[in-house]
Formats: structure tokens, sequence, C-alpha cells
């Protein structure tokens, strides 16, 4: 298959761009709940732990949202640029959901985030709460309506097609196609995993070093251990109830999951007949079946080591066994390539098709984008995702080395006089100490 | 009202918020070299943008959502034709946006300046690329081109001449910006500035409008030449008012100023080739907004959310305005 295909282009691209996007905001997803509980606890008890864990986990969500944002800017417009195809067709139904989502979630996150940032110490202790927690709502709609809008593409609905455009004809077929909420509640699911598994990884970095702040990473690793593991449960659980539907409507996944080649082939037939002569079948350059393998078995892997972390809370003995935690370390690798295996799947599977059964992503791509301006953005934008995606990741490991005191890097930085860590407001007495 | 003309107005609306919030962060960034004399000053300078960056940021990619939904055949031929403008004006916001957000979790100076190297970068490209579009817009999209000629063709004279009034435009917004929210000597210094580069803005929109109207691709492109004229003076004349505003202290007034001073370009560009919102190379193959506007039954619908949404939208920013209005000066805390 030539990478200097239009077609191939585009889609190497698109693919990229989303899966490293995705990752970023798998992160913030999981860690925006963990720091608005954390604040909440804080808010309403003033324990000087629960504000430990706002400012250092905090301080992680925001750096790693920023890049969430960086990576996310492009695919907004990855439409427009190099999917015009798919833009003119499906724009009524499609192009909604988008719509929907940016006014309706990320134009208010991308706000209230600002003011959480730069509240500390300036707005009411309430008022500093009610922001976080409107990020974490406007997070969850944003990723209500990316995956409803991908939803579409996986089993259209609601639509009818006059001419050469897909019209829609029912909105609520629209938001309550059972896929996407599948979807939804799954991806859910991976982002809790991750972001606990996280906390797990960083407690237990510092557990093994030794050092300052053994009971906050302690307790990090406890509160990690217990998200991650209630996550890869519900993973579990929301990825058979997507089985149960995906292999009713999009049968091709089905047969690649279990292995069925004729049932493919019987398919490709199927298809062909209704369609007229061509490939039916979803090709890339991974493996469909590896792919799907990658997400299950690592889905196995998780749930497993979230039953013995569970053991091993009871009575801390995690903290006294090294392998463990050692494990712990290189867990959220597993929720990483699990994601990208399982969105690559997803997406991948769902060829030859951008909207499934009805416009064919050959169609899809942009008539006036040409091979050389596809290839020259996947160059540019491919170095500048590593580089930047490599420098977010230098920048969170050197937090979470600090640990909870951040040696400097408090939240808010006082001003030449001193480090004034936020006082005022938003910060106990005890802590705040504003010239 | 037809529901035309309502979603032009939300997209107008749209894309105004983005030019006059987003452009003054470009406009910053762009001054970090000039005015950022010490790691403080520059700290205080994106700190006075601090809570609102990634709310001004925001507009863009609603523009982008909004234009996906009301007008995807407008979406499709300006991304096309402009496309590596788009994607400069991409790939800056990615570096700027890591640039500022990064910059103060390095080990060395040799982060920060590879930081801010980044948010100059990121600020100066999508200002030019900004101002190019102008000037593309202007002389029309070239038509049946390979990607390497059309990409050279953006680099004609006329349109490098509009992207160097989007940098000097931003830049000067950015500094009366600076002037507005930044006290003691870096709020002087940014007025300083302001008295430097309004003179030069207004120069080179001048000789931009007059190699505009000498110009044959332009002349095509232009229906009502008068209105893109009108354009070219108000922003001529907001230049001139925002530079009187700032030397006598009037800061506000003078924001206002270089915001009508951002605007005023495209607005020309809008009316000075209406009722085509694309056109190509000597009027070919010119949309109007029927042309490319999505169906109607959807866009109904759709309105019942948007402009509502529209609403609160605004209202949450203003409420973000009004939390962080106090000026910064050298003692004020800061997260950047």
């Amino acid at each position: 298959m030539p990478l200097v295909d239009k077609l191939e282009l585009a889609r190497l691209q698109f693919g990229a761009t989303l899966t490293i996007h995705f990752l970023f905001v798998a992160l913030t997803l999981g860690l925006v709940l963990v720091v608005a509980v954390a604040q909440t606890r804080w808010y309403r008890t003033g324990d000087p732990h629960q504000e430990r864990m706002v400012r250092f986990w905090g301080l992680i969500y925001t750096v790693n949202y920023a890049l969430g944002v960086v990576t996310g800017i492009i695919n907004e417009f990855q439409m427009g640029l190099n999917w015009g195809g798919l833009a003119k067709f499906t724009g009524n139904v499609f192009g909604t959901a988008l719509a929907l989502e940016t006014m309706m979630a990320f134009f208010l996150e991308a706000t209230f985030l600002g003011m959480w940032i730069f509240g500390w110490g300036r707005l009411p202790r309430r008022i500093h709460l009610a922001l976080i927690w409107a990020v974490a709502a406007t997070a969850y709609i944003s990723a209500f309506w990316i995956i409803m809008a991908n939803g579409f593409l996986q089993r259209p609905g609601g639509f009818e097609v006059r001419g050469d455009q897909a019209y829609l004809t029912d909105f609520s077929a629209l938001v309550t196609n059972i896929n996407p909420w599948n979807a939804l509640t799954h991806v859910t699911s991976a982002a809790l995993t991750l972001a606990g598994f996280a906390m797990a990884a960083i407690g237990a970095y510092h557990l093994l070093k030794g050092g300052r702040h053994t009971e906050f990473f302690r307790r990090s690793v406890r509160t990690g251990l217990g998200l991650g593991g209630a996550g890869a449960i519900l993973l579990l659980i929301t990825g058979s109830l997507q089985f149960n539907d995906v292999i009713d409507a999009q049968p091709v996944k089905r047969a690649v999951l279990i292995g069925d080649t004729e049932r493919l082939a019987e398919y490709e037939a199927e298809m062909a007949g209704r369609f007229g002569e061509g490939s039916y079948a979803p090709d890339s350059l991974l493996p469909l079946k590896l792919l799907s393998d990658t997400m299950l078995y690592i889905g196995v892997v998780l749930v497993v080591l979230a039953v013995i972390g569970f053991v091993l809370l009871r009575r801390n003995a995690f903290v006294r066994r090294r392998w463990f935690l050692r494990v712990l370390l290189v867990s959220p690798l597993l929720p990483v390539v699990a994601m990208a295996s399982g969105w690559l799947f997803r997406e991948i599977g769902r060829q030859p098709w951008a909207v499934y059964e009805v416009l064919p992503t050959a169609d899809a791509v942009s008539p006036g984008a040409t091979a050389g301006g596809l290839l020259a953005t996947l160059v540019l934008f491919g170095v500048l995702y590593i580089v930047l995606a490599a420098a977010d990741y230098l920048v969170i490991a050197r937090i979470a080395r600090r640990g909870p005191d951040l040696d400097g890097w408090a939240f808010i930085q006082g001003d030449v006089h001193g480090e004034a860590d936020g006082g005022g407001r938003s910060a106990p007495a005890a802590e705040g100490r504003r010239p | 009202m037809t529901l035309e003309t309502l979603w032009a107005l939300v997209l107008v609306w749209l894309v105004a918020g983005y030019l006059v919030l987003d452009g003054y962060d470009y406009g910053i960034g762009m001054l970090l070299p000039a005015l950022g004399r010490d790691d403080r000053r520059r700290r205080l300078m994106l700190n006075a943008t601090g809570p609102f960056l990634l709310g001004n940021e925001v507009w863009l990619v609603a523009v982008a959502g909004v234009m996906i939904a009301a007008f995807p055949g407008l979406e499709g031929a300006l991304f096309t034709a402009y496309y590596p403008l788009i994607a400069a004006l991409l790939a800056g916001l990615m570096l700027r946006g890591t640039g500022i957000q990064l910059r103060r979790f390095g080990r060395g100076p040799g982060w920060r300046t590879a930081m801010d190297a980044a948010t100059v970068t990121g600020s100066l490209v999508p200002a030019a690329a900004l101002g190019m579009l102008v000037g593309g817009m202007l002389r029309g999209a070239p038509q049946g081109l390979s990607a390497g000629a059309a990409a050279a063709d953006l680099l004609h004279p006329f349109t490098l001449l509009c992207g160097l009034a989007g940098v000097l435009l931003f830049s000067l917004h950015g500094a009366v910006y600076l002037a507005l929210r930044l006290g003691g000597p870096a709020g002087d210094q940014a007025r300083a500035a302001v008295g430097r580069l309004a003179p030069a803005a207004l120069a080179v929109v001048v000789a931009a409008a007059a190699a505009g109207a000498l110009s044959g691709d332009v002349r095509a492109v232009l229906t009502a030449p008068v209105s893109a004229a009108v354009g070219a003076a108000i922003a001529v004349g907001a230049c001139a008012a925002a530079w009187a505003l700032a030397r006598s202290g009037a800061a506000a007034a003078a924001f206002a100023c270089t915001s009508v001073a951002v605007l005023a370009p495209f607005a020309a560009v809008l009316a000075g080739a209406r009722p085509h919102v694309f056109t190509g190379r000597a009027g070919e193959g010119a949309l109007t907004l029927s042309d490319v506007l999505a169906d109607e039954a959807t866009l109904a619908l759709l309105a019942w959310f948007i402009v509502p949404l529209a609403v609160v939208g605004l209202a949450a920013q203003a409420w973000n305005w009004w939390s962080f209005r106090e000026r910064l000066d050298e003692r004020s805390p800061l997260y950047f």
C-alpha cells in the first residue's frame, strides 16, 4: 500500500494525530475527577493532605491539559483540510455534533479552566471548587459529543441521503445511537483506569525511592490503585456490552475478533453485491487482529493487576512489596497501549467506510487535497507532535519527581518578595504567607 | 431574519471574537523579545493574558466547528485554497501553547530560551498567516495549480505585504493590551511600544491598500471596491486613534480602537467581495453564502442550541475578564 497515495496519507495523519491527542485527553478525563474530588474533600474538611493532592495532581493535570489542547486544535481543522468529502457529505449530521461539542463543552471548559488555574487565592473557595467541577462536567460533555460524532460514522442513523449529501432527519436518533453510548462508557472506564495507574505509578516511584512525603504517596498509591482497579473492572463490563452491539452492526469486526476468516469472506462478497466490485475488508499497516488481541489481553492483565492490588491494599501490604511497586511503575503503559489499540481497532475496523455502508473513505478525502500537501503536513505535524509530547511528558516527570511541596514550583508563584503559595482566600490560613 | 443571515452573524461573531481576543495573544508573544528584557518581565507579559489564554484560543475552534456544521462548502473551499496558511497557523498555535505553558518548568535558562523561541515563532506565524489570508482572499484563490505552485503563489509580494500588516496590527493590539493590563514600568514600556508600532502598522496598511488598488487580481475579486477601501481607511484611522489614545493614557479606549483595526481588514474583504464569501483568481469559481450553506432543517434545529450557547459562552468569558480585571504589577502572583 503506497504511502504517497492521498488516501493513505490522509488516513495516516488523522490516525496519528487523533491517537496522540486522545492519549493526552484520556489522562485529563481521569485526573480531573481526582482533582475535583480531592478539592471537594479539602473544601469540606480542610485536610492538608487533600490540599496537597489538589495542588500536586492539579498541576500535573494542568500541564497535561495544555498539551491536550495543543494536539487537539488540528483535529477540528483536519475535517476541512483533508476530509472535505466527508465534511460536504455529512456536514449536516457529523458537523452538527462537532459544532455542539465546541460550543456546549470545549468553549466553556477552556474558560472555566483558565479561571481555576489563576483563581487560586483570588476567587472565593466555593467558586474555585465549582469551577473545577464545571471543567470536569464540560470535559465529559465534550467526550460525549465527539463520540456521538464518531458513533454516527460507525452506525449511522437518523438521516437520509438526498443527492450528494446526508440530511439529518431525526436528531434524537443521533444521540440515542447505542454505539456511541457503549463507546463513551468504555472510554470513560479507560480514562479512569489510566489516571488511576498513573497516580499509582508516580506514588510507587516515590515509595521505591524513599525520602520525604512517603505518607502522601502511600495514600496516592491507594487512591490510584483503587481507581485504576475499579476502572479495569468497568472496562471489562463496558467492553462486553460494546462487543454485543458491535458484532450486530459491524460483522466485519466480529469476524476479526473471533478469527472467523470464512465469515469475513462471506461479508466481503455480500458487500460487493450491494455496493459493486471492490475491497470491503479493512486494510491497514497494522493487522486488525493484532490490535484487538492487544487490547483484550491487556484488559485481562489490568483486571489481574486490579485483583492483586485490592488484596495488597489491605493493611498497606503493597508498601513493602517492592516487586509490586516496580510493576506499578510501568503499569500506565498498559492502558496507554490498550487505548491506542482499541481506538485503532475501532477506526480501522470501520474501513473502507468513512460512514459505515454509506460513504467510502476514498470519497471522504478532500478532492482538492494533494499528496504533496498531505505529506508536508504529515511530516510537519508529526514532528511537532512527537517533540511537543516529549516535552510535556518530560515536564510531568519533573513535577512528579519533585513531590507535593513542588520545591518552588508552587501552583501560583508569588511576588519577588517571597513564594506566597497562593495565600489568601483559597488556602487555609496556615499555608498562606501573602506579604 | 433568514437562517442564512442568522448563521452568517454567528460565524462573523465567532471570527470577530477570535481575532480580537487571540489576536492580542499573538501580539504579546511577538513582543516578548522587545518588551521582555528579563525573565520576570516576560512572565508578567504572559500572565497578563494568563486566565484568558485558553478561553481566547477556543474561539478559533468554535469557528471551525460552526463552519463545518453551517458552511461546510466554505470550509472546504477556503482550507483547500489556503492550505499552507491554515497549516502554518495550526503549527504556530501548537508551538505557542507549548512555549507558554511549559516555560517555567525547566531546569535552566536554556529551556526558557527554547520555550520563548517557540512562543515567539508560534505568535509570529499565525499573525503573518492571518494577514496573508486576507491578502490571498483579496487576490483570489489560484485554481488548478499543483500543491507546490499554489504555495508559491501565496508568496506573492502583495500577499506578503498583507502578512506584514497582520504582524504589525496584531503586535500593536498586543502592546495596547499590555499597556492596559500592566502597571508600573512594564506598562510604560508597552505604551512606548504603541508609539512605535502604530505608525508602522498604519503605514503598511496604507501601502497594502495602495498595492491592492493597483493590482489587477484584487480588482477582479472585489465587487464593491469602495467598501474595501473604506475598510482599509477604518483600519488606518483606528491605528491613528489608538496611537493618540495610548499616548494620553486612555488604554481601554485604545484597545477598542486596535480591536477595530484587526477586524477591519477582514471586514474589508467581506464587504468588498460581497456577496461572495470565496473567490477564485480573476473572479472565477466564486461562492456565495447560499452556495455553501448546510441544510435548512438542520440549521434551524441547531440554531436553538448554538445561539443560546454563544450567549452563555460570552457571559462565562465576561465573568472571567471581570474576575481578573485587576492590573498586574511587579508584585502579582503568577502561574505562567
